[in-house]
């Protein structure tokens, strides 16, 4: 009796191990998928225990003596997208499981995306295949409105000219190709990205390669190469230019071929000209010169170039657009130059000084001596923001008044940041004499006349509405995108993104009057809606709506399904 | 006027009438002209090189020769191997082009040897396609003093399970697909430029796949590499032979086999105040490998010093635990071997002891040395550790002009002791005479460090060194210019390869080999042969009864006549 009483009391001090087991299946479909990973992390704390299975041939998965706490379930699989529990689609959030102690969680269904594959060849400009090119995937991503290219793999040509990049997650890619600049005898490890991958690593050592010299080696001389042929990446179908460059539409299972690029190594050219400083008239010898293109991403990247008592000679510049910048103590100088099929000579840069704007900012609805007007801050933005330079801002007094200093010429883009007590305030009109450029952007060529005049609003509109789809039922956990009208669409304060509640309802709040089109995804990447060329393809589908002053609009609109 | 005219003539002329050459390049076998070929025509002990790039008729003429020795090479990078003048096989020796005054050297030929691809497809043991498998061509090579099968050419089969290899020089090759973390955000490639003849071993973690079955039990499984046609151990591979410009397909695969995996468990304290050694790395490293592919099972130890390795297959182990950056002298480093069966291994401790200070002394017998390096490399067994090898003293520390030195922070367990000659300047006049340390020959025996020596290291050098004439004559006793003459000592000193001695015959057949240490050597003459070949044992024993036996002594000067040995034909 006394021995089966302390069995018991055993059974009942130990607490109840919780459990999870469910399916891995193919999504849209109920077919199982067997060899998927499944692992339970931690979503809190530092959490490096996690449970991890492998599902069988049925797809099923069991994770057992689970301790209580949150977790993200995730699912990875070759060929397949990685799927996180609770998502609405590839590319949505995922939701956090709380295990409770003894807690069983059965037949939870995890569906996972087939991937898709794009391949094809390079050739070189005889029509020859281009050996060991480096092939690249790219996708855009947004960032603060500006497009941002992603490396998202990359791999090399085989002696065929041929590659194959696969694993992709359904989606837009772009394909660029960049020959072997080592010559034939390329043979560098290659990294092949797999940017769906978790960060590396699960501790245990990490590999290496060592090498060694089998024999004594006949090592041929290094044959001679032209210091002027350099490579750019091509893009398909055939541009050096990443914006002209056709954007693919990957969709799940899909294998496209015949992506074929040519690549030929460019000439590159010289640059020459000299530095004048506009106070006294004379070539200057810049402290800093920088070089920057224009040609690939929006964001030129600037790198030194050596500037030399006021002439400057840069070499092995390949066809594009450029911004030169020059910085003569307080002076500086800027030159847009377009370098095209032949040597560019006598570029003359004038350093001048920053211009000084005089401002004053109103907010409506306030006096017009208010202390809270000092607690903003005026800033212009450029898009090609010259890497170590302050952007011009200004701090208005207490009536209003501010002044931006060292404005050089450029056109910019004006952008109030306002303190937390000031909520719904937006930008109403900026007015440089009597030029509005809220939208049109400030763009300086000369000491502007007259101030400039920013009128704060403080009466914004509100949106609420309801997603249903295509059965007229709520749309739950959807994204809902409020995108301006056309004059407006590269203003990305203006942009509003807000998930469906359970019943498939949202609100939005402090919207700046105008017009606007609501979308809603059931599955959007982050931001894509700031991508023209996604945008293009979901014209038709956004629902306009005028937001007026203080303005409350009600709408419902219909959920665009996931491909 | 005219008498000093001629004068300058008569004395110019003779010395600088300029010569010429003059050939093709052409492809082996068929013979047919290669275009795009880069010739580079240069002075055979450096300065101006001269290159042209055939057309389509493969012609290549150099003008305005002076008169000397040139080296000439043509070279294609797609799809041929370089090839010099003079080579009878490719990476076999080269010879000089010698132009006299006013010579109109035509009709050369280059013969280029195409190269070759091996493709196919890896499957999984379901038949599906295995993407983002490692592909590899390995060759039979001999290196770090190991005979075996080194990886040449690597690559990553793509979403069909397709692979291919390119560019491969002919010979024969085996090849294997290695699982890899198909999760992880890069791969790794290999490919081996042509006429580079670098050879490569990878070490990597094992891929381990956990399954947790209904009833609560864990299951982990190792897949292990496969090697064609469908071996999992290499001595079952199938060979393959490619010949040149061959284009071998469907050399197919399927990774079937996954081996049930088990844990090693332990701790690493500290020797040096007993404390558990945090976040110490722990390294199962196997003992004998005979693969290029090295799976480590590895671990981080817990801050109570605990580590759990999972992953680890059958075998004898070398479990290897240091602190944090064990290339750092100070580092802790503990070793203890490790056998596992059929079970998890559980309660190994592991003592990890700062590296040892080993002083060492240097006697030299015989006059001072004149030129040269010799230097004292320590190389931890098995060579394939990531674990640095230790040389005497800073690395520059030269044998032949210091009385003591000391190792700095040797590790634990076993080294091999070799010496190198420094950079590409070796003694011509010194030898290595012993290498001891107490009773212990560490030359043949290896050092061996579980504690502090009783005793420093005693390096006995001499420059009593022999030297050997050599004349290289064919059956008929004809000589035979240009041929490669290798001295190679006798056992137990075959793995010494300071005391090999290789250098090419004149025109005339003649070389005089110096710098010998004193001891019994077979010598071998090759009209064609690799370069380097000879340091492979394997390949020495094929010839071993055509090399003749030749007894050296302190300060001898003596004199052979060697047969060539003919492989080609």
């Amino acid at each position: 009796m006394s021995i089966l009483g302390i069995t018991v009391l055993i059974l009942f001090m130990q607490a109840p191990e919780a459990a999870i087991e469910g399916v891995v299946v193919r999504a849209g479909t109920s077919e199982p998928l067997s060899k998927a990973t499944v692992e339970l992390r931690r979503a809190e704390g530092n959490g490096t225990h996690s449970y991890v299975t492998t599902t069988g041939s049925d797809g099923r998965f069991f994770l057992r003596n689970v301790q209580p706490g949150q977790y993200r379930l995730v699912a990875t699989r070759d060929a397949y997208v990685r799927a996180e529990y609770g998502q609405r689609g590839p590319n949505a959030a995922g939701s956090p499981i709380t295990v409770t102690a003894g807690q069983q969680m059965r037949n939870v269904q995890m569906a996972m995306t087939p991937t898709g594959t794009i391949y094809g060849r390079v050739y070189d400009r005889a029509g020859r295949p281009a050996v060991n090119a480096t092939v690249q995937a790219l996708r855009s991503s947004y960032q603060e409105g500006r497009r941002v290219p992603k490396l998202v793999q990359s791999t090399l040509t085989n002696d065929l000219g041929e590659y194959h990049l696969f694993w992709l997650a359904p989606g837009f890619y772009y394909i660029n190709a960049t020959p072997s600049t080592a010559g034939s005898n390329d043979q560098v490890p290659q990294p092949i990205t797999n940017p769906d991958a978790p960060p590396d690593d699960l501790g245990g050592f990490v590999g290496g390669v060592m090498f060694g010299s089998r024999t004594g080696v006949l090592r041929p001389h290094e044959a001679a190469r032209s210091p002027q042929d350099q490579y750019v990446p091509t893009y398909f179908p055939g541009t050096t230019d990443e914006n002209t460059a056709s954007t693919i539409d990957l969709r799940a299972r899909a294998s496209i071929g015949g992506i074929d690029i040519t690549v030929a190594p460019v000439q590159a050219h010289r640059v020459r000209g000299v530095i004048v400083n506009s106070v006294t008239g004379r070539p200057q010898y810049a402290e800093l010169m920088r070089l920057g293109s224009l040609n690939s991403s929006n964001r030129p990247s600037f790198e030194p170039v050596d500037p030399d008592n006021g002439t400057f000679n840069i070499f092995r510049i390949v066809p594009g657009r450029y911004l030169l910048v020059a910085t003569v103590g307080k002076l500086t100088g800027r030159a847009s130059i377009e370098v095209a099929d032949q040597d560019l000579e006598n570029v003359v840069i004038v350093a001048i000084p920053g211009f000084g704007i005089p401002g004053r900012i109103v907010i409506e609805g306030r006096p017009v001596t208010d202390s809270v007007v000092a607690s903003l801050q005026v800033n212009l933005r450029t898009d090609f923001p010259i890497p170590d330079t302050v952007e011009p801002k200004g701090v208005p007094s207490v009536d209003g008044s501010f002044s931006l200093e060292n404005v050089l010429l450029d056109t910019y883009r004006i952008d109030v940041t306002f303190p937390p007590t000031l909520q719904n305030a937006y930008l109403k009109s900026v007015r440089l004499g009597i030029t509005e450029v809220l939208n049109a952007g400030l763009k300086i060529e000369r000491q502007p006349e007259g101030q400039l005049e920013i009128v704060i609003g403080t009466n914004p509109g509100a949106l609420e509405g309801k997603i249903v789809n295509a059965q007229q039922e709520a749309a739950i956990n959807v994204t809902v995108t409020l995108v301006p009208d056309a004059a407006r669409r590269h203003r990305a304060e203006l942009y509003k993104t807000v998930q469906t509640d359970a019943s498939g309802r949202f609100q939005l709040q402090g919207i700046p009057p105008g017009d606007y089109k609501v979308y809603a995804w059931e599955n959007v990447e982050e931001g894509a809606w700031q991508d023209p060329n996604f945008m293009r393809l979901y014209e038709d589908r956004g629902k306009p709506v005028r937001i007026n002053e203080g303005g409350r609009e009600n709408l419902e609109a219909t959920v665009i399904p996931a491909r | 006027m005219t008498l000093l005219f001629s004068l300058i003539l008569a004395f110019v002329t003779p010395q600088s009438a300029p010569a010429s050459i003059e050939g093709i390049v052409v492809r082996s076998g068929t013979g047919e002209p290669i275009s795009g070929a880069t010739v580079e025509f240069g002075p055979e002990n450096g300065g101006d090189v001269r290159t042209v790039t055939t057309g389509t008729d493969g012609r290549f003429a150099f003008q305005n020769v002076k008169p000397g020795n040139y080296r000439l090479v043509a070279l294609r990078g797609d799809g041929f191997l370089a090839t010099a003048y003079g080579q009878r096989i490719p990476n076999g020796n080269a010879r000089p082009v010698t132009l006299e005054a006013g010579q109109n050297f035509t009709g050369v030929r280059l013969t280029m040897t195409p190269t070759g691809s091996i493709s196919g497809r890896v499957l999984d043991r379901d038949g599906e396609p295995m993407g983002r498998v490692q592909v590899q061509a390995l060759r039979s090579s001999y290196v770090f003093g190991m005979q075996g099968p080194m990886i040449v050419q690597s690559t990553i089969t793509n979403d069909l399970g397709e692979y291919r290899m390119f560019w491969l020089p002919p010979g024969q090759y085996y090849i294997t697909a290695v699982p890899q973390n198909t999760q992880r955000r890069t791969a790794t490639v290999l490919r081996t430029p042509l006429d580079a003849d670098t050879v490569y071993a990878m070490t990597s973690p094992p891929v381990i796949t956990r399954r947790t079955l209904p009833d609560g039990e864990v299951q982990e499984e190792v897949a292990v590499p496969v090697y064609f046609p469908g071996a999992t151990d290499f001595g079952a591979a199938s060979r393959i032979e490619l010949d040149p410009g061959d284009n071998i397909s469907s050399i197919n695969m399927t990774v079937a086999a996954s081996i049930r995996a088990r844990h090693v468990r332990g701790r690493v304290v500290s020797g040096a105040n007993a404390q558990p050694v945090a976040d110490a790395t722990v390294m199962l490293t196997p003992v004998r490998s005979g693969n290029p592919n090295i799976t480590i099972p590895g671990a981080v130890a817990n801050p109570d010093g605990s580590f759990d390795v999972a992953g680890v297959l059958p075998g004898s182990y070398d479990l290897v635990a240091s602190g944090r950056d064990v290339f750092e002298p100070d580092s802790l480093m503990g070793v203890v071997r490790v056998e596992v069966a059929a079970n998890d291994v559980e309660n190994i401790a592991v003592v990890a002891t700062p590296g040892l200070d080993i002083p060492g002394k240097v006697a030299i017998e015989g006059p001072p040395p004149k030129e040269g390096g010799l230097q004292l490399v320590l190389r931890r067994e098995p060579t394939f550790l990531p674990i640095p090898s230790q040389s005497a003293g800073a690395p520059t520390t030269n044998l032949l002009s210091v009385t003591s030195f000391v190792l700095r922070g040797v590790k634990a367990g076993d080294h091999q002791v070799t010496v190198a000659g420094m950079g590409s300047r070796s003694s011509k006049n010194a030898y290595v005479k012993s290498i001891r340390l107490g009773n212990t020959d560490l030359l043949n025996d290896g050092l061996h460090v579980y504690g502090p020596p009783a005793a420093p290291i005693e390096v006995v050098l001499s420059t009593n060194t022999a030297s050997l004439n050599v004349q290289v004559v064919n059956e008929k006793q004809e000589s035979v210019p240009n041929a490669y003459v290798a001295l190679i000592p006798n056992a137990p000193n075959r793995r010494r390869t300071d005391l090999y001695k290789a250098e090419p015959a004149d025109g005339s057949g003649r070389v005089r080999l110096e710098g010998i240490a004193p001891g019994d050597y077979m010598l071998f003459a090759w009209e064609d042969v690799e370069i380097g070949a000879w340091n492979d044992p394997e390949f020495v024993r094929n010839y071993e009864n055509r090399g003749k036996p030749v007894q050296l002594h302190e300060g001898s000067q003596d004199s052979s006549q060697i047969t060539v040995i003919s492989i080609s034909r």
